[in-house]
């Protein structure tokens, strides 16, 4: 089932190599972490592959939308109904996409798997480039100064997310460390 | 000369605003630069002062060209009273800080155009001069494919066109974290 889904995500995203990328690689993250935790692997990997479906549709506006994850779950579900699988898979994928941005308080193991492959991807030198090139340069430093340095390290309960996230958390401190020197000596002098 | 660099100064604050990247910290940042690889090299700290205040005159949010900014640099010193020979030997330092202006004949050559040029090179090479650089080759509508590519390649020519071991010395921690950058991207994925 997870090559008919890919196979159907990679064509609705086509016109989106950004978003489709993110998309690989989050489902690479999820491969990885799903392997070394208890999880229906079916469930997690079509949860990867849809969970920012809702970009393929290019009339949305980012502006109106609730949130692209609540947006990709119902568009998820509705595809998923169109291949006819059960309710029970349904339900769990959808809720699993609509979680992915912020959890419940008592998330699936498959919820806070696809949440910590996300967030992987705004951490490092490509969390920077998609955060830097999406927002621009002013937006981008409010998001990683305020949205992701005070709270990145608490986003990975796994033992292999954190293990993934360590290297990229470390990075992204050193390079935040740097831009905020700069830009606070220059303010000062 | 200090009223000179006095009054460039505060023209350079109206103009450009206080915009932490293209706006007065930027050239803050160039001045800075500049003076400190100037030391000990003899260079005219003066020329390279009014240089890295009035060169990005013509920068709104975004790089233009400095033959466009040692225009308004040109205009922005006569006013201000500023010699006849100061005046054009800023204006050359200013074109020539951009190497897409250079050829056979017109290259850095003096200590202040060279001094110069390094320290604009520097900004580039920083967490944010690739910050910079990212919204560039976004605006250019490259594909986030090639953007990791495109950094590498900027970062090592920038890197190799320097002309003072002083500027490489003093750049040394912000080559090591852009280069980092470029390797951990790549460590993440081929494509952004």
């Amino acid at each position: 089932m997870e090559s008919v889904i890919a196979s159907y995500v990679t064509n609705a995203l086509a016109e989106q190599p950004d978003i489709l990328a993110h998309t690989n690689r989050v489902v690479n993250y999820c491969k990885i972490i799903g392997k070394t935790e208890k999880v229906n692997m079916d469930i997690l990997m079509m949860s990867a592959w849809l969970h920012d479906i809702c970009w393929s549709n290019q009339e949305i506006n980012p502006e109106t939308i609730k949130t692209h994850a609540q947006e990709s779950s119902i568009m998820a579900k509705e595809i998923l109904e169109k291949i006819n699988m059960s309710d029970n898979v349904v339900e769990k994928v959808s809720s699993a996409i609509a979680s992915h941005e912020q959890l419940n308080e008592n998330p699936s193991n498959e919820m806070r798997i696809l949440f910590e492959a996300d967030h992987l991807d705004r951490l490092g030198a490509i969390g920077i480039s998609r955060i830097f090139s999406t927002y621009g340069v002013k937006a981008g430093l409010e998001i990683i100064n305020k949205r992701i340095l005070p709270f990145m390290e608490t986003w990975f309960v796994t033992k292999k997310g954190f293990d993934l996230a360590r290297e990229k958390i470390h990075f992204l401190n050193m390079f935040a460390d740097n831009y905020n020197d700069e830009l606070i000596r220059v303010q000062k002098s | 000369m200090d009223k000179l660099i006095i009054k460039a100064r505060a023209i350079t604050l109206k103009e450009l605003g206080d915009d932490t990247f293209y706006g007065m910290p930027y050239a803050e940042r160039i001045k800075e630069k500049a003076i400190f690889i100037s030391d000990k090299l003899g260079a005219q700290k003066t020329a390279v002062t009014l240089a890295a205040y009035l060169h990005a005159l013509s920068k709104n949010e975004r790089p233009t060209s400095s033959i466009e900014s040692s225009d308004k640099a040109s205009i922005v010193l006569k006013k201000i009273g500023c010699p006849e020979s100061l005046r054009i030997q800023i204006i050359k330092i200013i074109i020539l800080s951009d190497s897409k202006n250079w050829d056979t004949s017109k290259r850095p050559k003096s200590i202040e155009e060279k001094i110069f040029y390094d320290a604009k090179v520097s900004e580039d090479i920083s967490s944010i001069g690739i910050l910079k650089h990212l919204m560039q080759l976004k605006e250019q509508n490259l594909k986030n494919s090639g953007l990791i590519d495109s950094i590498d390649d900027f970062i090592k020519e920038k890197y190799g066109s320097l002309f003072f071991e002083k500027t490489k010395n003093m750049i040394e921690y912000d080559y090591r974290l852009v280069s980092e950058f470029v390797n951990n991207a790549k460590k993440q994925g081929d494509v952004l």
